[in-house]
């Protein structure tokens, strides 16, 4: 929450200080950079806990690969795009977020498909459905 | 400064080398991350299926060197002891020839109705330490008759309806699901305050299920898992284990007219382990 504040009080004060004709690449920046922290911390905490079923079944786990590839994949672009405007420039920029942007895309599709495991309770019985072995009752007592 | 100073070229270049070293170390922690994580389970794995394996182990060493203690026992207490105290019955006989006759009389019918008592004694914990009708019968005759003297003491009402029972389990196994029984069976009579208690049996083709219903205050498997976990409670500890011995399963409920609990027993038709 500290962070979101901090974050949305740094692009606001970006934005005014910035040349309206400008791409404003600082604030792009700054949230690439924070996500791809908190992905790769999301990582190391996966990591560190012990499931039982691989995190590849985990929806959130896609989500974050798609994700973590868009923003490194366009961090460079942030980072050099006041720099550079030529033919180039522009030609390698649509290949690389042509590229990520297909690929985050895929791995959301991928996310849906995604089938979180649930581990089956140890305790639960495998009666077959004919079988009745509640046949007794109290009156069914009393008659025996 | 240094970007402004180079060239716009150089910039591009820089920008595509940094976005594909940015993807490809991208690639590498989400590959890194998804191959140690299956390492890690894999070790998880193989360390439970080990650990199981050494308590399954452990545990049916236990039992089983419990059961052969108890049939020992049972063997030594009805071989010998019986024997022993009948001849001891019959030295008392011929010790009392030289003591007055009304006093011998008297002294002998003490002696053999206390000695008399004893044999009884001895042939009730043999048979309680291993049922004769479960080893030689079954364990359907060794649950009826065990119903049958519950019933039959009056204080509860007790019945057990074996359906399809056509084919023994091992020895051992049954003897398992005896020992389980009783143990379900005094805890009932113990704890419960029950009127009646009634035995269903029936197979599957996998497994055979026991369901034990009862009218007293019951527990629910909640309660059972946390009574199975205090150092307390030792006779459910050892259901536990014995189920564990036999590969099956305990469920504790109550109805859903909410009037008496149910105590199911899976049992796999598969062999010991």
């Amino acid at each position: 929450m500290i962070l979101i504040g901090l974050f949305f009080a740094f692009a606001s004060v970006d934005y005014f200080l910035t040349e309206k004709s400008q791409f404003n690449n600082h604030s792009n920046l700054i949230s690439s950079l924070i996500l791809i922290v908190f992905i790769i911390y999301y990582f190391y905490e996966k990591m560190k806990i012990v499931v039982m079923y691989p995190l590849y079944q985990s929806i959130i786990f896609w989500i974050c690969v798609a994700f973590f590839l868009l923003f490194t994949g366009t961090f460079f672009f942030f980072l050099l795009v006041s720099y550079s405007r030529d033919q180039v420039f522009k030609q390698q920029l649509v290949y690389i977020y042509s590229f990520v942007t297909i690929t985050k895309n895929i791995l959301l599709c991928l996310a849906l498909f995604a089938t979180e495991n649930k581990e089956q309770p140890s305790d639960e019985l495998h009666i077959p459905n004919h079988m009745d072995l509640d046949e007794f009752s109290l009156t069914n007592l009393k008659k025996t | 400064m240094f970007l402004q100073a180079s060239g716009s070229s150089d910039v591009s270049k820089l920008m595509f080398i940094g976005s594909i070293g940015m993807i490809t170390l991208a690639i590498g922690i989400i590959v890194f991350v998804i191959m140690h994580q299956r390492k890690v389970i894999r070790y998880h794995i193989q360390m439970k299926k080990m650990e199981a394996d050494k308590q399954q182990m452990y545990l049916n060493a236990s039992i089983r060197f419990q059961e052969e203690e108890r049939q020992r026992i049972a063997a030594d207490l009805h071989d010998d002891a019986g024997p022993l105290l009948a001849t001891a019955r019959l030295y008392l006989n011929e010790n009392l020839v030289n003591q007055e006759k009304a006093q011998q009389l008297q002294s002998i019918f003490s002696a053999k109705q206390i000695i008399d008592d004893a044999i009884l004694l001895i042939r009730n914990i043999s048979h309680s330490l291993m049922p004769p009708t479960l080893k030689n019968f079954g364990l359907e005759s060794a649950t009826t008759d065990l119903f049958q003297k519950i019933s039959g003491s009056g204080s509860l009402n007790a019945s057990a309806r074996f359906h399809d029972y056509r084919q023994r389990l091992k020895v051992e196994q049954e003897l398992l699901i005896f020992r389980i029984i009783q143990e379900l069976i005094n805890n009932i009579i113990k704890h419960s305050n029950a009127g009646f208690i009634h035995l269903t049996q029936n197979t599957s083709a996998t497994h055979m299920y026991i369901r034990l219903h009862h009218d007293g205050k019951g527990i629910v498997q909640a309660e059972f898992d946390k009574l199975n976990q205090m150092s307390q409670g030792l006779g459910l500890k050892n259901m536990a284990s014995r189920m564990k011995v036999l590969n099956g399963r305990i469920f504790f409920e109550i109805d859903n007219s909410q009037t008496y609990y149910k105590v199911t027993l899976e049992i796999p038709k598969e062999p010991l382990l």
